[in-house]
């Protein structure tokens, strides 16, 4: 039976495609309509099923927004079963995990009228152990500083991250956010925007902490929900073997309510499920090509499904070169924002240390004088490329640390600021001659 | 390129950009000249689309900058001003010449008479040569002065509700010469780390709470935003002044400082804000 889980309505929209636990496919919206952090499924993109899943419950979802005093959300696909926001988040993480027995924290801005929940899983049996009600929600605490700074929230919460690398927690106050309504967006504090990031920053790193301590005793530990993709945070997560499934937030939930309501592991090979791009690249060229050029992009291959370019749509990059601004400018960001390094596994711990993964979810300290891939704090958000990653850029990166003796690659997604990730050969192609950069 | 957001930067008609600074900001300076360099002020002036004034001065101590700033502000009280002030090494002491001229620790001006030129050189060559004048609290005094400089000017335009945004050439340690007696090109990893300890010591030194705020150290990332300090590409062949490229990332620099103190400052962000953080 094909089962088609789909998220929409509130941002990232998304769909997913399971057959016999095999995951055929999984894509953004934003990446087919162009446009970024799209609400709605384009129809017409999606592919034969027999059933629909819906990622939450649009009823109670409607009774909040009332009480909330916010219009009915309109309806588009309909669904055929549809399950809770938090129990897909945290089936989404279980599913792709290599776990069978583990606790789950799934921590967002909202969901139905729960704002985070925290869930055991022992013998395939799912307890929901601990749940926060709306208005109070430390995703929407997060949300609403990252507006009041003038970044976009529910989309530009990592900018506020990379910002508060910068600052120092001078606003002490923000750790009793989670005791106020932040849902209209908060005043804040007159004062420099790193610090007041930074604050913001501490505070969530706080409630993380604490929410584990409390409510995660197992060793095992999955982290699901937008507020997972606080790579710093993360990190700070000591004595735990952590899953966190590499598309954690709202889209990745359209995956999360097909595995609930397949209700067995998945068979998750990685995160490369979206549009294919089938052409022949020559890894060998493109390492040649980045020694002498310095950037190049990669559009190749299943498109990543998550926020994360893992190779397959990528911008890559000499590190060894001060190009840091360089790859800003192309990309139209501004220029304090740090970049991510992707590295041959076998060399990871000489140039890293700290945790690490093949996804992204943690930074790690820097080891190396590769400025261009060092954030101001001293660290970086660390892809570790194993022998067996199913990107292209695996082979890139072989012929990259043949050619110069450098394992690593500067990693960045292919797309420029407030634009969608490229999807198909004619985004590239359109790409590519837009910005003049050579994209293989 | 970056989008400022610069037409909220200043809104009113009667708009007057001033600027102040050293060598890094005066276009009088020679070897601008010589290369048809446009200084950043010039720069900020056209991409904020307002009317300049630019009293830096080449050789110019932060005295004499927050001097200048505070003379070209009183002159122009009926006007909406914005301040943008580069400031310069801690190491410096002005005088002034008969004519107004600024005389510096560390530069002659062509423009004294014989008698003043004799004077200001032996004072400059007894500072430079002699080593009792330069020790550990020498240094603590000149930072001391210069932060406070800092602070008047800042007060100063905090009275009169004018925007101010600031940053430094080389942060306010750097340049003294208890501190870093070393040249940078031949320093070698040891003194390097003496050069840190003393700065690391100096800044725990400096009285707090009066003229002295961690921000002037932090909030003048020089070390990032004012990148042409380390890039050779920034900098005239020979010479550590910016080139045109160096200024371009000098003024970029204070969109980006603008950019992000308007929106705290100004409730910019409660019009900007949705109804609804979440939809």
């Amino acid at each position: 039976m094909k089962i088609l889980g789909i998220s929409e309505g509130s941002h990232d929209a998304a769909w997913c495609l399971v057959e016999n636990g095999e995951i055929l496919e999984a894509h953004h919206a934003e990446r087919h309509t162009r446009n970024k952090n799209e609400k709605w499924i384009p129809a017409k993109k999606l592919p034969g099923w027999d059933v629909v899943i819906g990622h939450e419950n649009k009823e109670r979802l409607a009774e909040r927004r009332r009480e909330a005093g916010q219009d009915p959300q309109p309806k588009n696909i309909d669904v055929d079963y549809e399950y809770n926001h938090y129990e897909t988040h945290a089936w989404a993480g279980w599913a792709t995990s290599p776990f069978d027995d583990c606790d789950i924290l799934c921590v967002d801005a909202i969901g139905e009228k729960e704002t985070a929940a925290a869930f055991q899983v022992r013998d395939g049996v799912f307890t929901q152990t601990w749940e926060m009600k709306y208005p109070y929600s430390l995703g929407l605490a997060y949300s609403a500083v990252t507006a009041g700074l003038g970044y976009k929230p529910m989309e530009e919460e990592y900018i506020v991250m990379g910002l508060a690398a910068y600052g120092d927690p001078q606003y002490w106050h923000f750790v009793d956010l989670y005791l106020e309504n932040c849902h209209k967006g908060i005043e804040l504090p007159k004062g420099r925007p790193e610090d007041i990031a930074a604050s913001i920053q501490y505070a969530y790193e706080t409630w993380l902490h604490d929410l584990v301590k409390l409510h995660c005793k197992h060793k095992n530990l999955i982290l699901m929900g937008g507020c997972a993709l606080n790579c710093v945070a993360n990190s700070k997560i000591y004595g735990k073997n952590i899953w966190i499934m590499p598309n954690p937030g709202d889209a990745g939930s359209s995956l999360g309510a097909a595995a609930r309501h397949y209700g067995k592991k998945l068979n998750w090979k990685g995160p490369y499920l979206g549009t294919n791009i089938d052409r022949t690249l020559n890894p060998r060229e493109v390492a040649s090509y980045l020694s002498t050029h310095g950037v190049a992009g990669v559009a190749n291959g299943r498109a990543e499904f998550g926020p994360r370019a893992l190779g397959n749509r990528s911008l890559l990059a000499d590190p060894r070169l001060d190009i840091q601004d360089t790859v800003n400018d192309i990309k139209r960001r501004q220029r304090f924002r740090p970049f991510a390094p992707a590295i041959l596994e076998e060399y990871s711990t000489k140039f890293f240390s700290g945790p690490m993964n093949e996804y992204m979810q943690f930074v790690a300290k820097a080891l190396h004088d590769y400025d261009s891939v060092t954030h101001v704090d001293g660290t970086a958000r660390v892809q570790v490329v194993k022998p067996d990653c199913r990107s292209v850029i695996r082979p890139i990166l072989e012929e990259w640390y043949e050619l110069t003796g450098c394992p690593m690659l500067l990693n960045t997604s292919l797309n420029i600021k407030g634009e969608p990730m490229i999807d198909t050969l004619e985004h590239a192609k359109s790409w590519e001659k837009r910005y003049n950069v050579k994209v293989f | 390129m970056l989008n400022h957001g610069k037409k909220d930067i200043m809104s009113k008609s009667s708009r007057l950009l001033i600027t102040s600074g050293c060598s890094f900001s005066d276009p009088k300076y020679t070897i601008y000249k010589d290369h048809n360099i446009e200084v950043w002020p010039e720069l900020l002036a056209k991409e904020l689309n307002v009317e300049l004034l630019n009293v830096a001065q080449k050789g110019a101590s932060n005295d004499y900058i927050s001097n200048s700033v505070m003379d070209a502000v009183v002159d122009n009280l009926d006007r909406e001003i914005i301040v943008c002030v580069l400031w310069t090494g801690s190491n410096r002491l002005n005088f002034f010449d008969v004519d107004g001229h600024v005389l510096t620790s560390n530069s002659e001006s062509i423009n004294i008479n014989e008698s003043l030129r004799l004077r200001h050189k032996a004072l400059r060559d007894y500072m430079l040569t002699n080593d009792e004048f330069w020790d550990e609290n020498f240094d603590l005094r000149a930072v001391n002065f210069n932060l406070r400089c800092v602070w008047r000017l800042d007060n100063f335009l905090k009275q009169h509700n004018i925007k101010f945004y600031h940053t430094h050439v080389y942060s306010p340690c750097a340049g003294i010469v208890w501190i870093a007696p070393y040249y940078d090109d031949d320093i070698t990893e040891n003194q390097l780390l003496e050069q840190m300890e003393r700065e690391r010591i100096l800044i725990e030194n400096t009285p707090k709470n009066r003229y002295f705020s961690y921000d002037y150290f932090k909030s003048q990332p020089y070390t990032k935003n004012m990148k042409w300090t380390e890039d050779v590409s920034m900098k005239i062949p020979n010479n550590g002044h910016p080139n045109q490229k160096g200024h371009e990332s000098i003024k970029e620099s204070f969109m980006l400082l603008m950019e992000s103190n308007q929106l705290p400052y100004d409730g910019a962000h409660m019009s900007s804000m949705e109804n609804f953080v979440y939809d």
